[in-house]
């Protein structure tokens, strides 16, 4: 499974996944015109890592800005993680958000109701 | 018309007596966003604004931006990949309320602002919660789309300011209506 590494633009944030070290690193602002192009390499190499039995993830993630396009990819990437801790994968998910920014905060917590695998949403201060 | 007769003055006077913060007319595209964003940001950090409340604003803007960049039916050519943008206005000016308003204009077919005239009528019933709710019906039950919108924007937006959305359409020629939207956030949250 090979590493994927995109870097932040001023409206797409860095993307760092690397299946050696179990982690998916997500940080920056993201407010593409079209948030499809680019997070869909990233649940397409996720979907294929699940493919093998008893894998594990550790998914943090931090943004500052989130548009309506991104939000959709975002209800993806939940949705397939969920999928893959039914399945016996040991996935974790950590949500932070900027001091202050209880928009941010109340977007994670809306975009984890009814999910059953285990999430922190955490205030990141200055 | 006579380059002479541009009243610059009349311009400056009309943003000014508003209150317009800024104004931008033309084709919208990404870096466009990223300019007016900085400096934004920068004007309203200057006038310490509370950092929440920039994001907010931002956000909407950067919504009702990408509307007008794939649903205005005025659009231009840009060089690469044949790629097009559409043209409209975008802007945030402070009213006399203490709150910022974020507007946008743009030309929509007519059958397109009938959908649009529905979605706002019926997104300006829902109360607070009842908008949550049918929010996030809607993104779980939203098939991905490589359009990548799909339809959610203006709830959002809805979301953001707390208040209705203000709307108007005024109609150009048979095929085309000019679409105007304002948007309201509480400059001090």
């Amino acid at each position: 499974m090979e590493k994927m590494r995109i870097s932040a633009s001023k409206y797409t944030p860095e993307i760092i996944y690397d299946p050696a070290t179990y982690t998916l690193s997500i940080e920056g602002e993201s407010w593409p015109e079209n948030a499809f192009d680019i997070y869909m390499p990233l649940l397409e190499k996720l979907e294929a890592y699940f493919r093998k039995p008893g894998q594990s993830l550790k998914v943090d993630v931090m943004l500052d800005l989130m548009n309506t396009s991104s939000r959709i990819m975002y209800r993806e990437l939940i949705n397939l993680l969920q999928r893959a801790h039914d399945e016996g994968h040991s996935v974790e998910m950590k949500w932070f958000y900027q001091a202050g920014d209880e928009d941010m905060q109340e977007d994670w917590e809306e975009l984890m109701e009814d999910c059953s695998l285990p999430y922190h949403i955490v205030e990141r201060e200055e | 018309m006579d380059m002479n007769n541009i009243g610059v003055y009349s311009i400056y006077k009309l943003m000014q007596d508003n209150q317009i913060q800024f104004s931008y007319k033309g084709p919208i595209t990404q870096d466009i966003l990223i300019s007016l964003g900085d400096s934004i940001k920068e004007k309203l950090h200057r006038e310490d604004c509370d950092a929440k409340v920039v994001r907010k604003v931002f956000a909407i803007l950067v919504e009702a931006a990408h509307n007008i960049l794939k649903y205005s039916s005025e659009k231009t050519q840009l060089d690469e990949k044949n790629k097009s943008a559409g043209i409209g206005l975008i802007g945030i000016s402070k009213t006399l309320y203490n709150e910022f308003a974020i507007f946008s204009g743009n030309l929509v077919s007519t059958t397109e602002a009938e959908e649009i005239r529905r979605r706002l009528e019926h997104i300006n019933t829902l109360s607070k919660d009842e908008l949550k709710q049918s929010y996030s019906t809607q993104l779980k039950q939203g098939k991905l789309s490589s359009d990548g919108s799909a339809g959610l924007g203006l709830y959002e937006v809805a979301r953001k300011s707390g208040r209705p959305i203000e709307f108007s359409f005024s109609a150009i020629d048979d095929e085309h209506v000019f679409f105007e939207l304002k948007v309201y956030v509480k400059v001090e949250d």
